[in-house]
């Protein structure tokens, strides 16, 4: 339970910023992630990290070394305890070390950035995590993103064709889903998916960044990063994940504008497709149902009465309650589920 | 301190904030960001509340905010219990004047001061300093809302004391907040890794020989008290444990086992293991170093498990994942991927027969499998 929430004051509430730093980096295939501070805090993490992945069917966690400070760092310092830490982590050879700080780290003054800049085999990124010194869950996230891009070059030898997918949400239940979602529309224009910055991505890879002409943001919340890219490598920018039938439609018609192919016989096929699935649900029209839209994401409310609207389905009080889903659905995909949840709920009425 | 590898056991916070929120009539309010709330509250399925500081708070002082929180808690009735985490802990703020009015208990337990079981000692001592023993009987300590069994035990030894006629001052951490002025001289103990503070230790519940001697030994000092009917169901329980283990043991060989828990707990099944399945001394790795140094690196656990072919691991779920050939006994948080709804004990006589029969149950799964 939680008290005194500001709808001004987002990060008083949002979640720690080391661990959005840490869903970004440890979806990095060959890299290891130190984190700056007390065990208890790797502790937190490792066990969110333990719970996540086995529900992705995925057993091993991502190896966290913990500077582990303690009282005695408390009092005279912990960049010593950093440094043995970051050789702790050199001797499992990864391709990349990725060293996050925590708020108490910044909060008795160990100088993080400066341990990480000396001179060492392996690379070694300082990603700034704070915990509430630094923002929140999503600062974390842009803060990883952001330092992961400074390990690419802009001189592009060979541009890359195919679209990379930016700031996919490592810890979302559904992300799989959702990535081959976006596969499958990108498909309709003849375009691949690429680079997966970041989840499961070789730390490598990372160089490559600058190569990709066109990305997709997982979600328009990370457009400082789409335009990072941009100013940056002249990235060409999608602003987000299509969300509900006409964000679909929407989205094809973005990205044929975007690499320049013409989206007019994606569209035609999209269309074709939820004009499908709104006559495989219409048994449902007609149904009086209600939506609890207090707490309601805009986006994910905006799908759902397009799609209600489609069938004929009608939103009054007292209707049948339907669920509507945390995060936005993704796709025509997404709204085919949301359906389905739908139809399961008004037969158990 | 060395640094540490993927370490999976919590922090002195998350112990004392466990110990806290077993009470009733108390509330519980973590002083620190939204990270250091949401990992308890993950955990720790009772109401829980949040100072959820921020910056500003760090550089210009936390205990305006503080004093906010707990006046919006206070409001709700009952007292108001703040736990202290890593950065307002070492920004040294004097934090009792904004606590001042309220009926609050104050308990410094920043995650840096080391794991579950320290902060659980000192929510414990801060809140026993308030308690009077007035009552007759014994207390029933060791419980501690992150021990999966702790529900279990606690109903086990209160029908264990019941049989014998011995009465119960209070519970130690699970009872309403109240209670703590009607302690009893004597303490006896479900789980030995969380200390009860109160009453003069008489020993543990854990284990068949453990219950026989602390039941015997705490009725000689409770006037009225019959320890008889519970010596014979010792016995009874023993026969039927024995039974069930020689009927395994006349098909299989006595399984070789790995033993991730809390000290107290490993003990318990280790002799279990030697006792009724003849089996060899297992590989202990503590959570916690009461009784030796604590294993709690991923890598270091994960290494430890490779050095030899164990065909039982009793442990967590990480445990679980690393020998997923073995068989599993859960009996360390966390417990991910599986249901537990019930109420299953370690402690007392039906927490030695639940521990016989969940080792053997996954011994012949484990058979039935290869």
């Amino acid at each position: 339970m939680i008290l005194n929430h500001s709808h001004t004051d987002i990060s008083r509430n949002e979640g720690c910023t080391l661990t959005g730093a840490l869903s970004v980096t440890c979806f990095l295939q060959d890299a290891v992630t130190v984190i700056h501070g007390p065990a208890g805090c790797t502790h937190h993490n490792a066990s969110l990290l333990h719970a996540s992945l086995a529900e992705n069917d995925c057993s091993d966690i991502p190896l966290l070394v913990s500077s582990n400070v303690s009282e005695e760092e408390v009092i005279f310092g912990g960049e010593g305890a950093l440094m043995q830490a970051i050789r702790s982590a050199e001797s499992y050879n990864p391709s990349l070390i990725c060293v996050i700080s925590t708020c108490i780290a910044d909060t008795i003054g160990d100088d993080t950035a400066a341990v990480c800049r000396e001179r060492r085999g392996i690379p070694v990124v300082h990603i700034p995590g704070s915990g509430f010194l630094g923002g929140g869950f999503s600062d974390g996230i842009h803060n990883a993103l952001m330092r992961l891009m400074d390990l690419s070059s802009p001189d592009i030898s060979s541009p890359d064709d195919s679209m990379m997918i930016v700031g996919e949400k490592n810890l979302e239940y559904e992300a799989e889903e959702n990535y081959a979602e976006v596969s499958r529309l990108l498909s309709l224009l003849e375009i691949d998916s690429g680079l997966r910055f970041v989840r499961r991505m070789p730390a490598n890879d990372c160089s490559r960044i600058s190569s990709a002409r066109y990305a997709i943001l997982r979600d328009p919340s990370l457009y400082p990063i789409g335009s990072a890219l941009s100013s940056r490598f002249g990235t060409g920018i999608i602003s987000g994940f299509p969300i509900g039938l006409e964000g679909s439609l929407r989205f094809l018609r973005q990205a044929g504008e975007v690499t320049g192919i013409d989206s007019y016989a994606a569209i035609r096929d999209e269309e074709g497709m939820q004009e499908d699935l709104v006559a495989s649900f219409s048994d449902l029209r007609g149904i009086p149902v209600s939506i609890n839209t207090s707490l309601a994401d805009p986006g994910v409310l905006g799908a759902a009465r397009t799609v209600m609207n489609s069938i004929g389905m009608v939103e009054e009080e007292p209707g049948i309650p339907i669920p509507l889903p945390f995060d936005p659905p993704v796709g025509t995909t997404g709204i085919r589920r949301m359906l389905q949840s739908w139809r399961r709920c008004i037969s158990r009425a | 301190m060395p640094e540490c590898i993927n370490p999976i056991w919590p922090c002195a916070l998350t112990g004392a904030v466990a110990f806290l929120a077993g009470y009733t009539g108390i509330s519980v309010v973590i002083h620190g960001s939204s990270g250091c709330y949401y990992y308890p509250k993950s955990l720790i399925r009772t109401p829980l509340y949040g100072s959820f500081i921020l910056h500003d708070e760090v550089v210009f002082g936390t205990g305006e905010r503080l004093r906010s929180v707990v006046s919006d808690v206070s409001k709700r009735g009952g007292r108001v219990a703040v736990v202290n985490s890593c950065v307002p802990a070492l920004m040294g703020e004097d934090l009792a004047p904004y606590l001042d009015g309220y009926s609050a208990l104050f308990v410094d337990a920043p995650g840096f001061l080391g794991g579950v079981e320290s902060g659980y000692r000192i929510a414990g001592e801060a809140l026993m300093s308030e308690a009077a023993i007035t009552a007759d009987g014994v207390n029933i300590g060791g419980v501690c809302l992150l021990d999966p069994f702790w529900r279990g035990n606690l109903h086990e030894a209160g029908r264990m004391l019941a049989r014998a006629g011995i009465p119960v001052g209070t519970v130690v951490a699970a009872d309403h907040i109240e209670a703590i002025s009607h302690a009893a001289p004597l303490t006896v103990t479900v789980n030995p890794d969380y200390p009860a503070i109160i009453g003069e230790d008489s020993g543990s519940l854990l284990g068949i020989s453990a219950c026989s001697d602390t039941i015997m030994q705490v009725a000689e000092r409770v006037p009225g008290a019959d320890p008889s009917p519970l010596l014979d169901e010792c016995r009874l329980a023993e026969e039927r444990a024995i039974a069930a283990c020689e009927k395994y043991l006349r098909r299989h060989d006595p399984p070789v086992a790995a033993i991730a828990a809390q000290a107290g707990y490993a003990s318990f099944f280790d002799d279990i293991l030697r006792t009724y399945l003849g089996a060899g001394s297992s590989l202990i790795l503590p959570r916690n170093d009461s009784s030796g140094i604590a294993v709690t690196d991923y890598a270091a656990i994960a290494d430890a498990l490779s050095s030899d072919e164990y065909t039982l691991i009793l442990g967590s779920s990480y445990e679980h994942q690393m020998q997923p050939c073995a068989a599993f006994v859960g009996i360390t948080p966390p417990q991910r991927g599986r249901v537990i709804l019930g109420s299953p004990p370690l402690a007392g006589i039906e927490g030695m027969l639940n521990g016989v029969e969940m080792i053997l149950n996954a011994c012949m799964d484990r058979k039935k499998k290869f």
